[in-house]
């Protein structure tokens, strides 16, 4: 417990700043978008209509989604300004993150600037008028002072909204207080999870405290206050800016996606560039969809893949050929497609597989798939949200004719109580996950060959395809961490009591690969 | 640009034969059929102090509005010493022509000085010459110096209404247009700060418009009464011959007033011969 705070108060410095420096660009940014979308929006009813809807629609558009549209939107302007002005936009991290959250911060900028505008005493807009002041002196003397309450409250909104919603650029490679909570989800970590949202939260309040003395210092005419608000402000965006400016850049950037063996593995292959020399940021928690086209884009140079994924999702294959020439046609399609080199197998699989409780299935004398489909019609299956619907499940259905007394999803942790409790009697494991030796599950063994297989496999970025440091760092861990202890690594952090930290997990699978020689 | 042109009021404008001329003006708003004000001809004279009387909805502020083209008349053209005002920008115009709001008009967030010098800080005056002439002015509306920090809702309604005049008059300009100044006032205030608007009046040598609907003040403050009635002029006199007029409108007016003060006379009389 104790060490797990330690940790995730190591990483605040840089955490924090970013985040900080991300929501604050979102804001500035949305209120210089804003500011004159507003001033159009008091001019013509058409305009105010047609913005504040579109500014409505974008609200309603869920945070994570309108993030991931950035990127492949970013790398198709990308695409097109590369070929005008050979420029190239980065389509991960920060830009997509600035451009999303600042759409997002418009509307409530956009909807009280208009409300304050439009909630004027016309009688002071008409003595405005008539001792002589121009448009322009107008908004400046007499509207925008008297129109900046609420102006400011719409600011303060978007202020609180941004910074929570800036958790979800995590998912998009920006690194934010998200991390502490994608990845403390995943692990069921919840120290971590509470330090983010609390770091938010606290973050989101100071801001707002600052902004409400700019607020009330504007509308009571203070400037003590008005100046103490701002210097709070400036203060704060300048302390993370200045250690953000003064950071080093580094040699590689690992990925992962947003689950623990992910989380283990980038941090084994960073703890390995690192024992060598090089520095090494991490990016992880992206989305699935994200992170392979961040690495074809050189935004990330490598990170863990699985093949069956690699070969449906991303080559859009609906066939299956047999592991071994899988892998060869993965090998090759991956880099004549995308210039990305598959460089081997860790090898261990993470696939679907299912399992019962072990003193179950010998009872019913089931230890094959086959034998399991005699029985299916009196069992019950428990599986994730995505296995029903994924095409896993279809060849399986339809290579061993399973048919179940009932099927039911669950989030991964509950689908593995279901099973402990029996409320399920079979479920769809991952093969690599710690829970099966721990609650001693008996995998089913598919003797059809029927279930696609999913190799863990190191990709590198095209830019990398020739780095020898690279090929070096990460050789040793090629066809050297079998299922078992994969499975023990990835338990060490799940399990429920006596959690250990990413890197603990990391360390003891580096420790055990020395013991075998490797 | 605009800052620059602070010599709207051209030497011509001062001259002793000010004029302003309102020449066959109309204002139809779209939606209405019947127009606000229709095809009102008006001249007034030099150093005169102006009513409009009229009932509410009669259209006498829409008139008083089109001077400083708070209202752009739709059809008709308003000379000031026989230069067309659509000739001149709305904002060089009205920095030229001191205007009162009913019910104030002061700026809420801007103190009252800064409300007082809002005009000459317009017109681009030096910050110097803007205090001395907000310390003239405190005094000439007979206000302690000590407001100039204040808020305007910091002070009574009376008090707001001088401020208000001293605005309107800060930039000295040679014309005074007032829409009910005193209409919020109570009755003691009203009567005092009438009378020393009028005594400004001839102080500073104004030319004045003023709109109200109390047939009363429009005599004691007044020295030409128009009675306006259907956004038309029906009726146009001096005051001092008011009981001449034959129009049966205007007697049934002064009618209310004359009665009146015949009924405190009567009830006096009777008191003092108990």
């Amino acid at each position: 417990m104790n060490e797990q705070i330690l940790l995730a108060w190591s990483q605040l410095p840089l955490y924090l700043t970013q985040h900080i420096l991300l929501s604050a660009s979102a804001i500035l940014l949305a209120f210089v978008i804003g500011f004159p979308l507003m001033i159009i929006c008091t001019k013509s009813t058409y305009w105010r209509n047609a913005l504040l809807s579109s500014a409505g629609v974008i609200q309603t558009i869920p945070g994570l989604a309108l993030l991931a549209l950035f990127y492949p939107l970013l790398l198709g302007l990308s695409k097109i300004t590369d070929a005008l002005f050979s420029l190239t936009l980065p389509a991960f991290g920060f830009l997509p993150s600035l451009l999303a959250l600042a759409l997002y911060a418009l509307l409530p900028i956009l909807r009280n600037g208009v409300a304050a505008l439009s909630g004027i005493d016309p009688l002071v807009i008409e003595a405005a008028d008539g001792v002589g002041m121009t448009a322009q002196q107008k908004l400046w003397q007499v509207e925008l002072p008297l129109g900046a309450p609420v102006l400011m409250s719409g600011i303060r909104i978007a202020t609180v909204w941004t910074i929570g919603a800036a958790t979800l650029a995590t998912s998009v490679g920006q690194v934010s207080l998200g991390n502490y909570i994608f990845s403390g989800l995943q692990t069921e970590n919840w120290v971590s999870v509470l330090f983010g949202c609390l770091a938010a939260s606290i973050l989101a309040l100071v801001a707002d405290f600052a902004l409400s003395l700019v607020e009330t210092g504007l509308v009571l005419r203070q400037r003590k206050r008005l100046s103490l608000g701002i210097l709070i402000l400036v203060v704060g965006v300048l302390s993370a800016l200045v250690p953000a400016l003064s950071r080093p850049k580094h040699d590689y950037v690992v990925g992962a996606k947003n689950f623990s063996e992910q989380f283990i593995l980038a941090q084994l292959i960073d703890d390995r560039l690192q024992s060598m020399g090089a520095s090494v940021q991490q990016s992880t928690s992206l989305g699935s969809a994200v992170v392979f086209k961040a690495l074809a884009n050189n935004e990330i140079d490598v990170y863990v893949d699985y093949s069956g994924t690699l070969w449906s999702n991303v080559l859009g294959h609906t066939t299956r050929p047999p592991r071994a020439q899988l892998m060869a046609k993965l090998r090759q399609e991956l880099h004549t497609q995308y210039g990305v080199t598959l460089l081997g197998s860790l090898g261990f699989e993470n696939a679907y597989v299912l399992a019962m409780k072990e003193h179950q299935a010998q009872n019913s004398n089931i230890t094959t798939i086959n034998n399991l489909s005699e029985k299916a019609p009196n069992l019950r299956l428990g599986s994730d949200l995505e296995f029903l619907s994924r095409p896993d499940w279809a060849l399986l259905k339809s290579a061993y004719k399973l048919s179940f007394k009932s099927e039911k999803s669950f989030t991964p942790t509950l689908m593995y109580r279901a099973l402990e409790s029996d409320g399920v009697d079979v479920i769809s494991a991952f093969s690599s996950d710690g829970r099966i030796q721990a609650q001693q599950l008996r995998i089913l063994t598919d003797s059809l060959n029927a279930a696609p297989s999913y190799d863990a496999v190191v990709l590198i970025a095209p830019k990398r395809a020739n780095d020898d440091f690279l090929r070096k760092a990460i050789s040793p861990l090629l066809s050297a961490i079998d299922v078992t202890l994969m499975q023990e690594a990835n338990y060490m952090v799940d399990r429920e009591k006596n959690k250990a930290t990413i890197s603990q997990a990391a360390k003891f699978l580096k420790k055990q690969l020395v013991i075998s020689g490797k | 640009m605009l800052d620059n042109n602070f010599h709207f009021v051209p030497p011509n404008f001062k001259a002793r034969i000010l004029l302003i001329e309102l020449d066959h003006i109309s204002k139809r708003y779209q939606s209405s059929v019947d127009p606000v004000i229709n095809d009102v001809s008006l001249s007034i004279a030099t150093e005169s102090f102006i009513a409009l009387l009229g009932a509410s909805g009669s259209g006498k502020t829409t008139i008083l509005k089109t001077i400083n083209q708070l209202i752009q008349p739709s059809s008709g053209e308003i000379r000031i010493n026989g230069i067309p005002t659509s000739s001149l920008s709305p904002p060089i115009l009205r920095r030229g022509i001191g205007y009162v709001f009913q019910g104030s008009g002061l700026f809420p967030h801007l103190s009252i000085s800064e409300n007082i010098g809002i005009t000459p800080t317009l017109l681009g005056w030096s910050q110097p010459k803007i205090k001395q002439r907000i310390e003239e002015l405190l005094k000439m509306v007979e206000l302690p110096q000590h407001f100039e920090s204040r808020l305007p809702h910091q002070l009574s309604g009376g008090q707001q209404q001088r401020v208000a005049i001293a605005r309107a008059l800060a930039a000295s300009p040679p014309i005074l247009l007032m829409d009910e100044p005193f209409g919020a006032l109570d009755p003691i205030t009203r009567d005092s700060l009438g009378r020393e608007c009028r005594a400004l009046h001839e102080r500073l040598k104004l030319t004045t418009v003023m709109v109200t609907h109390d047939i009363q003040e429009a005599l004691l403050l007044a020295d030409r009464i128009i009675i306006i009635k259907a956004g038309q002029i029906m009726a146009d006199f001096p005051s001092h011959l008011a009981l001449e007029q034959t129009n049966t409108d205007v007697q049934a007016m002064m009618d209310v007033p004359l009665r009146q003060a015949k009924q405190l006379q009567e009830m006096f009389k009777a008191k003092a011969h108990e």
